[in-house]
């Protein structure tokens, strides 16, 4: 079910002082099963962009098209939309509401006519999934919780819908190293179970090493698309647009720069061990 | 979903910007007092041609202006059909079992309808041309006498100015929980009453928790900065008034008492 961005543009409060175009002809298309990454300065649209693709905005012009057929058609029903996207914002804990954590994972559910097994084994793998014990914590209240786990709930709810196409914004911020490392784990399971997956994040080494594509926003406009060791090759602009490439494509290209002959389609911290062990077999490193 | 806020603060470069806060407000409660004072035709026409004037030289929009209007609409439809319907007349034009429609209710039905659709276009004025930081400032210095009758004017200044500052940041944070929990399948845009009143929970408690959440940083970061209670506070220095305040001020006292005499 591919995802189609046609000539996307989007502007907040038209008409007033506050006007903001946030998004200028934005095209762009995803494949079913890619893993997409986001990058661009704060402010560029990026959020914009992903609550565009969940249908949460309507485009002020150009069409967002799901499997061909545009979601902000008055023929498109929401809730098959919901049931398709999910979608993932940066503090995700902040939206749990309900007495117990089991309820709260099945909030979307609700809207998906399931019995009642159903639901209750949806919720189940929810909870495993993102690494939660089921039996342990269905019956906790939510806002009991600590932050880590909070967060844990509020993305098993999303997960839960069983979207065909996920997409989380900024959600590694603020989370520690570990925690980090888990919740890209748990990503790369449900892409590898067939889930396209769409993250903004600011974290290049992240996005290096588990997506395949990345997209750069620049002050509203698509500037980059490519695969990531593409995007990254090109260190000059990715810098002169405020951003970072991964640190293994970092300490490639200064290596480069240094006159040692080492290839610059590096992106994880693998490739450039194996490129540094085969320099240096080759005496190609003093 | 992109409405435009009622009541916001629309920053601009207008006469009636850069009055003083305290001046506008004072200003405000004399232009209320003139309309519960009018209830004449000639009266509400020339309240007409000061709305006007007041549009014109503030340069807020009639479409900012009238803003409310489609919120409202229901509620001032119903006032005006209840006074119709029910005000006690010596000459109703029909009667019949407890309704009895009157020139005289009519009349009344108008002159409440108006008032209040004057009072809420003289407010947004206000609010469009005066920031939130001002107001509450004015405010605080207006309320000042009141620290002689023991009421603690500091303590309500500061929370009046907190709420103030909060308040953008509390409808991003809604707008957020409201996108969150639309996509996972809250109905807020239902017409159907039932499913719009079952999502009325899953906003107002993440919003109340976010709340409590700020007030909470916020108390101990005052209290990490040496904030004891509002006496014996640092007072900020009041600018005087300039001649164009006080110049306004004298404008909206005449108008007051003209309209009240004349109509
Ligand atoms: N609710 C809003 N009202 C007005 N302008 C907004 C709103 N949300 C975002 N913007 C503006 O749109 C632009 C893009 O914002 P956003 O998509 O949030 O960027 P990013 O997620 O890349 O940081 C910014 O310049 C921002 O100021
Ligand atoms: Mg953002």
């Amino acid at each position: 079910m591919p995802v189609e961005l046609d000539q996307v543009s989007y502007t907040y409060a038209p008409g007033t002082v506050f006007e903001a175009a946030a998004l200028d002809r934005v095209t762009v298309s995803i494949e079913d099963g890619e893993f997409v990454g986001i990058m661009g300065h704060t402010g560029c649209g990026k959020s914009t962009m992903i609550q565009l693709i969940a249908g949460l905005l309507v485009p002020s012009s150009g069409k967002v098209l799901l499997d061909g057929c545009d979601i902000n058609d008055g023929g498109y029903r929401r809730g098959e939309l919901r049931k398709r996207v999910g979608i993932v914002f940066q503090y995700p804990e902040y939206q749990l509401f309900e007495s117990t954590v089991e309820k709260d994972v099945a909030f979307g559910l609700k809207h998906l006519a399931l019995n009642s097994a159903e639901v209750r084994s949806r919720v189940a793998w929810a909870l495993e999934t993102v690494g939660l014990n089921y039996g342990e914590i269905c019956r906790e209240s939510s806002l009991g919780l600590s932050g880590g786990e909070k967060r844990k709930v509020a993305i098993a709810g999303v997960l839960a819908m069983k979207p065909q196409i996920l997409i989380l914004d900024e959600p590694i911020a603020g989370l520690d190293p570990v925690a980090r490392d888990s919740f890209m784990q748990l990503l790369d399971r449900l892409h590898n179970g067939g889930t396209t997956i769409i993250i903004v994040s600011h974290n290049a080494d992240i996005l290096g090493d588990f997506t395949r594509r990345i997209l750069v926003l620049n002050k509203g406009s698509l500037v980059m698309d490519g695969a990531v060791k593409d995007v990254f090759s090109d260190v000059a602009q990715m810098e002169a647009l405020n951003l970072d490439v991964s640190r293994p494509r970092k300490i490639a290209h200064l290596l480069g720069q240094r006159g040692v002959a080492i290839p610059q389609d590096i992106v994880r911290y693998e490739e450039l061990l194996t490129a540094l062990t085969h320099l240096k077999k080759s005496g190609g490193l003093p | 979903m992109n409405r435009m806020p009622i009541g916001q603060y629309i920053p601009g470069d207008s006469l009636i910007h850069h009055l003083d806060a305290r001046v506008k407000l004072i200003a405000f409660i004399l232009l209320i007092s003139t309309i519960i004072l009018t209830d004449s035709v000639p009266g509400y026409c020339s309240l007409m041609v000061l709305t006007a004037g007041l549009l014109f030289v503030s340069k807020v929009k009639l479409k900012t202006a009238l803003g409310f209007i489609q919120s409202l609409f229901l509620f001032l439809m119903v006032i005006f059909v209840m006074n119709t319907l029910f005000f006690d007349s010596a000459q109703p034009i029909c009667s019949w079992w407890i309704f009895h429609i009157s020139l005289g209710g009519m009349a009344q039905g108008a002159n409440v309808v108006l008032r209040v659709i004057f009072l809420m276009i003289f407010s947004s004025v206000l609010m469009a041309t005066t920031a939130p930081m001002e107001a509450a400032f004015a405010l605080k210095s207006l309320l000042r006498p009141l620290q002689y009758i023991r009421i603690p004017t500091e303590d309500l200044a500061i929370m009046i100015s907190v709420a103030v500052q909060f308040i953008p940041v509390l409808m991003e944070e809604t707008e957020m929980i409201r996108k969150a929990q639309t996509a996972r399948g809250a109905k807020f845009e239902s017409a159907r009453l039932r499913e719009k009143a079952a999502s009325v929970m899953p906003l107002v408690i993440p919003i109340f928790l976010g709340a409590f959440r700020r007030a909470d940083e916020l108390s101990l970061a005052m209290e990490a900065r040496g904030y004891r209670g509002g006496k014996n506070r640092t007072q900020n220095k009041q600018k005087p008034l300039r001649k164009q305040d006080i110049l306004a001020l004298l404008t909206a006292a005449a108008v007051c008492f003209i309209q009240a005499y004349a109509f």
